[in-house]
């Protein structure tokens, strides 16, 4: 029996008559049953995972797209629509030097690239203290000073106020040995990102936007909404599952030193 | 289906979770998916006289954003830059519910398949299109979607089998 008939027969591809006939030689064939039932689970199983995003709320930028309001008769491409986010954006933040970040080029960078960059433009910005919560360490590499780092070393993922500058999400031992956690700020722009406690510090591992503010809403009641390059992110590091609220807390106590 | 410029947009609105859910899986980034999008259908409508009446007007839309994925969005998509490939059968535990654990999983497993056989199991497995419709979406022969379905699916069943 070739893949082509047992695929065919689970993605309900056959006619009456070949169904039938599939039918029959499926129970005289235990082992095809077995792959039957296998793929049948995997499809509906790979379907359901991806049925919730059905449910999110669709942009009014697409929903004008659609409607043929956004820009009439005329090809959107694609470096437009992102320089016109930007625009938008610019007003939102403060500080000259932020300006120039380009984040979503910036998203997916790999980490220790995105570090670099970031290093340099801080050390050659012509502001000190570019981004709060953002600051080059000694070697180069992106530790967390200020709120950021407050927040980092004392706020539980239980009980933050709603209002918090920063929100942290959830923390976890790394295979290398420290503790991260991720984290969101609201300032300069919607961040989310993972810092690790290493040499007494919060070395930033990964900052990347945080997308729409109703993505963020969905974020806090939804993991599945955090960014993709976060959520691999943690992947890549975690050990294990992440700390419960009692580890956690007893993790904050020791201050982050196992 | 009339294909009257209207009737297509009031389909096409109808159709918006659906492209978006598609975009994530061809992108694997929530913002290029929504870049996606958008660009695809604003070339639908822009172009709406091109679509044929009688054909399904989602295959139609999923194949206009495959092409502006190939040809222009994915050079410059968030996820050009290269990661390093994540280990099989890694602990996931990242969310809350066990539904979110699972669709992590999912999506990881998904990441490690080539991209051809991603869209080919996005639009049959996913999208529920027929062959014949997802075939004609990625302006592939039946016998090549086949094949790419039957590779991704192993690969999937080797990721994620046993599992649950």
């Amino acid at each position: 029996m070739n893949d082509e008939r047992w695929m065919a027969y689970v993605d309900g591809e056959l006619d009456a008559g070949e169904r039938a006939a599939f039918e029959a030689a499926l129970a005289g064939d235990p082992q095809l049953a077995q792959r039957v039932r296998e793929q049948r689970a995997l499809r509906r199983r790979v379907a359901d995972a991806f049925t919730p995003d059905l449910d999110e709320p669709v942009p009014e930028r697409l929903l004008a797209a659609a409607r043929g309001q956004a820009v009439a008769a005329e090809v959107v491409d694609l470096a437009r629509t992102r320089e016109q986010r930007e625009r938008r954006d610019v007003g939102r933040r403060p500080l000259r030097a932020v300006r120039d970040w380009r984040w979503p080029e910036w998203g997916a960078i790999a980490a220790s690239v995105l570090v670099g960059v970031l290093a340099g433009r801080f050390v050659g910005g012509d502001v000190a203290e570019p981004v709060a919560g953002l600051a080059s360490g000694p070697n180069g590499a992106l530790v967390a000073r200020g709120p950021l780092a407050a927040a980092l070393s004392t706020q539980l993922a239980s009980g933050q106020p709603g209002d918090a500058a920063v929100r942290v999400g959830i923390s976890f031992v790394a295979r290398s040995g420290p503790y991260c956690r991720s984290f969101v700020m609201a300032q300069p722009s919607r961040l989310a990102g993972l810092a690790c406690r290493e040499g007494g510090q919060w070395q930033v591992q990964l900052v990347t936007p945080a997308g729409h503010d109703d993505a963020a809403a969905g974020y806090r009641a939804a993991g599945a909404a955090l960014p993709a390059a976060l959520l691999r992110a943690i992947d890549e590091r975690i050990a294990g599952t992440p700390l419960d609220a009692a580890a956690e807390a007893d993790a904050a106590r020791r201050g982050w030193q196992n | 289906m009339t294909g009257s410029p209207d009737s297509i947009r009031d389909e096409v609105i109808a159709l918006l979770p659906r492209l978006r859910r598609f975009a994530r899986l061809i992108t694997r980034d929530r913002e290029d998916a929504d870049d996606l999008v958008q660009l695809g259908v604003e070339r639908a409508l822009t172009h709406a006289a091109q679509w044929r009446s009688g054909t399904r007007v989602d295959s139609w839309l999923f194949r206009i954003m495959k092409n502006a994925w190939i040809d222009e969005v994915r050079s410059r998509s968030r996820r050009a830059a290269v990661f390093a490939p994540e280990e099989v059968g890694e602990n996931v535990g990242v969310s809350m519910t066990e539904r979110q654990i699972d669709r992590l999983a999912i999506e990881k497993a998904m990441s490690r398949l080539s991209e051809e056989q991603r869209l080919a199991v996005g639009l049959v497995l996913v999208e529920g299109l027929p062959y014949k419709d997802a075939a004609e979406a990625l302006e592939i022969p039946i016998g090549t979607l086949t094949s790419r379905l039957a590779r991704g699916r192993e690969a999937l069943q080797q990721l994620l089998g046993g599992a649950r």
